[in-house]
């Protein structure tokens, strides 16, 4: 009799707590669920050095951009489209990219959402994150030498890394999306 | 299979004063010849077909940003939150001044507010004195909003406005922190991040710290320079 009364009562209060939620609109469980669907859509692979180059070289053949990004640089946030575009544009023209997020693993949800929202969830791209996430060991790890994010990598069909772009104060002006974008037409053209 | 090499363990064998002093002497070019004469292939890399060129730097020996052990640039008359102008001859009686560029947009500046505040506070009675400086010309960033961070959060430091961004290129400033830490001469001590994770939680190496502990036992830091993280500053 008791275990029939705690039962009603428990299911009465699940059904008050999930009319309680439908009526805030967005409950947490969907706020979780939209941040899985996120991450379902895009894979962020762990990456460190060894990683990243073992992905590099599956890429032979192909001229590669790495747009090095975190989601919380907001220049870098607003210029994943960009790099997307290009992914969309040059795909079919040997061009492959690449993003490598500089977050840390508790943000990889995050970056996900993000990624999505940019469309580097289909178009080809690969979604890597660092290892070591938002510090140090990551810049070194992958040679951003300024520290500076976003920082973006171009290598041609052979493999080389033949262009950097990067943050420099002794330079009057700094890189632009525009010219990520005209030194891959000039490697696609080789 | 194509093969990439990178230059980060160039960088490394780079890192000490001499070093980069003697390179630099050669110009940009010469010192990628060295650094690729110098490389010591990673494993991964053994057997590379290929070897990749340098980040590309344009050549401007004018405009070499200052590295560990040379005198620091000179701040003059720079606005700061208390509306005086401040500069580094202010500071005469400092045994130690840590420079660190910070703005208030950048979410890794905002995870070292609590940091620096409580590194000011630590090290103040032993003569060292912090001066953050902020160069972004953003809204979020200027002056106003400077003022409204300090008072938010307790800056018990100067912060100083700099919108010409002179002083951020002067010493190579690239990220929101960077931090550079100048000794009792005003040379150049330590270079680069203020430890090792943006999330408190997760620091295991307090690179500042520990460089203003050498430089107060009169020893120069065991690490003096790491790299910075951050966001990129916004030099127009």
């Amino acid at each position: 009799m008791n275990r029939c009364r705690r039962r009603h009562v428990a299911a009465c209060g699940l059904a008050t707590c999930a009319l309680l939620l439908a009526a805030i609109g967005c409950s947490p469980t969907e706020k979780a669920q939209t941040e899985s669907a996120a991450q379902n859509l895009v894979q962020l692979a762990l990456a460190d050095r060894v990683e990243f180059d073992a992905v590099l070289a599956r890429l032979a053949d192909k001229v590669v951009l790495v747009d090095c990004w975190a989601t919380w640089c907001l220049p870098c946030v607003e210029q994943l489209p960009h790099t997307v575009e290009l992914a969309k544009k040059h795909g079919s023209n040997g061009l492959a990219v690449v993003t490598l997020s500089f977050d840390d693993r508790n943000m990889s949800d995050r970056a996900a959402k993000v990624l999505v929202e940019a469309g580097a969830g289909t178009n080809g791209v690969t979604n890597l994150q660092s290892r070591f996430g938002a510090s140090p060991e990551s810049m070194d790890a992958f040679a951003i030498s300024s520290g500076a994010l976003p920082a973006y990598k171009l290598y041609d069909r052979k493999g080389t890394l033949r262009r950097t772009f990067e943050l420099d104060p002794t330079e009057n002006q700094q890189f632009t999306p525009q010219d990520v974008a005209v030194a891959v037409n000039e490697l696609l053209a080789e | 299979m194509a093969r990439r090499i990178e230059p980060h363990r160039f960088t490394t064998l780079l890192e000490t004063r001499d070093m980069k002093k003697a390179i630099r002497s050669f110009g940009v070019g010469m010192s990628m010849a060295i650094a690729a004469a110098m490389a010591v292939p990673s494993a991964y890399a053994a057997d590379a077909a290929t070897s990749e060129v340098a980040p590309e730097k344009k050549e401007q020996p004018d405009a070499t940003p200052p590295a560990v052990g040379d005198p620091a640039p000179a701040w003059d008359d720079l606005l700061g939150i208390d509306d005086e102008k401040h500069s580094v001859g202010d500071l005469i009686e400092a045994k130690a001044i840590v420079v660190v560029f910070t703005c208030n947009h950048c979410p890794v500046a905002v995870a070292y507010e609590d940091r620096l505040v409580e590194l000011a506070a630590d090290y103040k009675k032993n003569g060292v004195e912090l001066v953050a400086i902020n160069v972004n010309n953003m809204e979020a960033d200027k002056l106003p909003a400077m003022k409204e961070r300090a008072k938010e959060k307790g800056f018990e430091f100067d912060y100083l406005y700099d919108p010409s961004q002179r002083i951020g290129r002067a010493y190579g400033a690239m990220v929101t922190p960077h931090v550079f830490l100048l000794d009792g001469t005003r040379q150049i001590a330590y270079i680069g991040a203020i430890d090792d994770n943006m999330n408190p939680e997760k620091v295991t190496q307090h690179y500042l710290r520990d460089a203003i502990d050498a430089v107060l036992a009169g020893s120069q830091p065991q690490i003096d320079t790491t790299k910075p993280v951050g966001c990129g500053i916004r030099y127009e």
